[in-house]
């Protein structure tokens, strides 16, 4: 299988899960294909101190969410692959381009947004009803870890400078604006000149009326 | 006692008595009559009639020239007080409408799935049209939640948790100041000048360069910069972000932001 997608188990009771439950197993086994895979990342490559903290959380919880998926996955006769989507393939070749601060901001980026797949996946066990209760018991612990991450990461996304900008403030001078007012520098120009003009011919009028 | 027969000259009116026209100097003298000469003993210069009108239209262009200039000088003032500088941009192109949720950063499964060959970290930018080049260094998002733009206005930010340049994927999005109350005018002035078709080159430290070319401009209240500006998916475009629109001197700042689009160029 070339991907993490989910698919029935091979000789196994494939009729014991429909699409929707093997949709669910296959995304929650790619987010956490993904958290595993960034986590690696984010030791290797990161410089600051929220991702050097926070990347082997983010491999532990992936893999004991990658486990309790699999496990559940292989109950329900649903076989899942080990190899990233494309998605989070190129999320990872985006990653692996960068370094230093731009590496450590986008890893913060991109952790909370697969973070936030995960919980996608795990609410879709949870809201599966063919799903067992162990797998749903499985989804409900995972998501109480995967929400305390992504608090630790939210605050760490925030401090890094990683969050997405809510306005840009650009411009401080009011040169840019000022250079565009020629007209009133026209005007006020011109006066000058008329009013030396006049200021001229009334002092030639005036030599030439008096006795020097 | 004898009598001159030679007809006196009538005894010129000094100025300053009824009959002499206004704005005739102290000292000077009208001679009705086109007499010419000096008064005896006062230093005062006597005109004749065709001197005394060329004197007077001198004086009444003189007041003319500098009633105008005076009217012209309260024009410009009146301007200076009334108007209130501004940068503006006017709406170029069309801007695509991107395939993703307002919700920037997101990578849900659903948007376009693109294996990108892996972009690179901005250095420089470079418009070739105008010959202007800039640095670009990353910045991120400050405490206050505002992009964090470097202070030099001839330095660009890349905004470092986008998309990297000639990603396959997502906005890479370059800010910069449009002028700096200390450094004056900068490099991204230019913004409102660009044209549709515009080549922009972002490069990498290695040398390499990524080329866009613009396809449209907008100009925005800066509260209401569209959410999607720095979303990380949908199709690859440059977004180059600085301030328009007016300037309130009592807040240093612009009112509005001149956003910039380009897509990548076909090589």
């Amino acid at each position: 299988m070339p991907t993490g997608s989910a698919a029935p188990a091979p000789g196994g009771s494939a009729n014991q899960a429909n699409d929707a439950t093997r949709a669910a197993y296959g995304q929650a086994n790619q987010g956490a294909l993904a958290l595993v895979a960034l986590g690696g990342l984010g030791t290797d490559k990161g410089v600051g101190d929220q991702v050097r903290g926070l990347a082997p959380d983010l491999t532990s919880q992936g893999q004991a969410l990658l486990d309790q998926v699999k496990q559940a996955a292989t109950a329900a006769g649903v076989a899942l692959g080990d190899q990233l989507g494309a998605q989070q393939q190129a999320l990872i070749a985006d990653l692996q381009a960068r370094s230093g601060q731009p590496f450590d901001t986008a890893w913060l980026q991109a952790a909370q947004t697969l973070l936030s797949q995960a919980r996608d996946a795990a609410n879709a066990i949870l809201n599966d009803p063919n799903a067992s209760p162990e797998a749903k018991a499985a989804a409900r612990d995972a998501l109480a870890k995967l929400d305390a991450l992504a608090k630790q990461l939210s605050s760490a996304s925030s401090s890094a400078g990683a969050s997405t900008p809510g306005s840009v403030d650009a411009g401080t001078g009011g040169q840019a604006a000022a250079s565009d007012d020629l007209l009133p520098i026209v005007l006020g120009g011109s006066g000058l000149v008329l009013l030396g003009g006049g200021g001229v011919v009334a002092a030639r009028s005036r030599r030439s009326r008096t006795d020097v | 006692m004898t009598t001159d027969p030679r007809p006196h000259p009538r005894p010129p009116e000094v100025d300053g008595g009824a009959g002499v026209s206004e704005g005739t100097a102290a000292g000077a003298v009208d001679s009705p009559e086109g007499a010419t000469g000096v008064l005896p003993g006062a230093g005062v210069q006597v005109l004749t009639g065709p001197q005394r009108s060329r004197d007077r239209a001198r004086r009444r262009w003189g007041l003319v020239l500098a009633g105008a200039g005076l009217v012209l000088l309260a024009l410009a003032g009146a301007l200076l007080l009334v108007r209130e500088p501004a940068v503006t941009a006017a709406p170029l192109g069309t801007v695509a409408p991107r395939p993703v949720p307002a919700e920037s950063g997101d990578l849900r499964p659903g948007g376009p799935v693109r294996l990108r060959h892996s972009g690179i970290m901005p250095v420089g930018l470079e418009l070739p049209a105008r010959r202007t080049t800039a640095p670009v260094v990353p910045v991120g998002t400050g405490p206050d939640g505002g992009l964090q733009i470097p202070d030099p206005p001839q330095t660009v930010g890349w905004w470092a948790p986008g998309a990297l340049a000639g990603s396959g994927t997502g906005t890479v999005i370059v800010a910069g100041h449009v002028d700096s109350r200390l450094a004056g005018i900068g490099m991204m002035a230019v913004l409102p000048q660009l044209t549709v078709g515009e080549p922009v080159l972002l490069r990498g430290a290695d040398g390499r360069a990524v080329r866009y070319r613009v396809v449209a401009r907008r100009e925005f209240r800066k509260a209401a910069l569209p959410a999607d500006t720095f979303a990380r998916t949908g199709s690859p475009r440059l977004v180059l972000i600085t301030c328009g629109g007016r300037f309130d001197p009592t807040v240093g700042s612009y009112e509005d932001n001149i956003v910039v689009y380009a897509d990548p160029a076909r090589p």
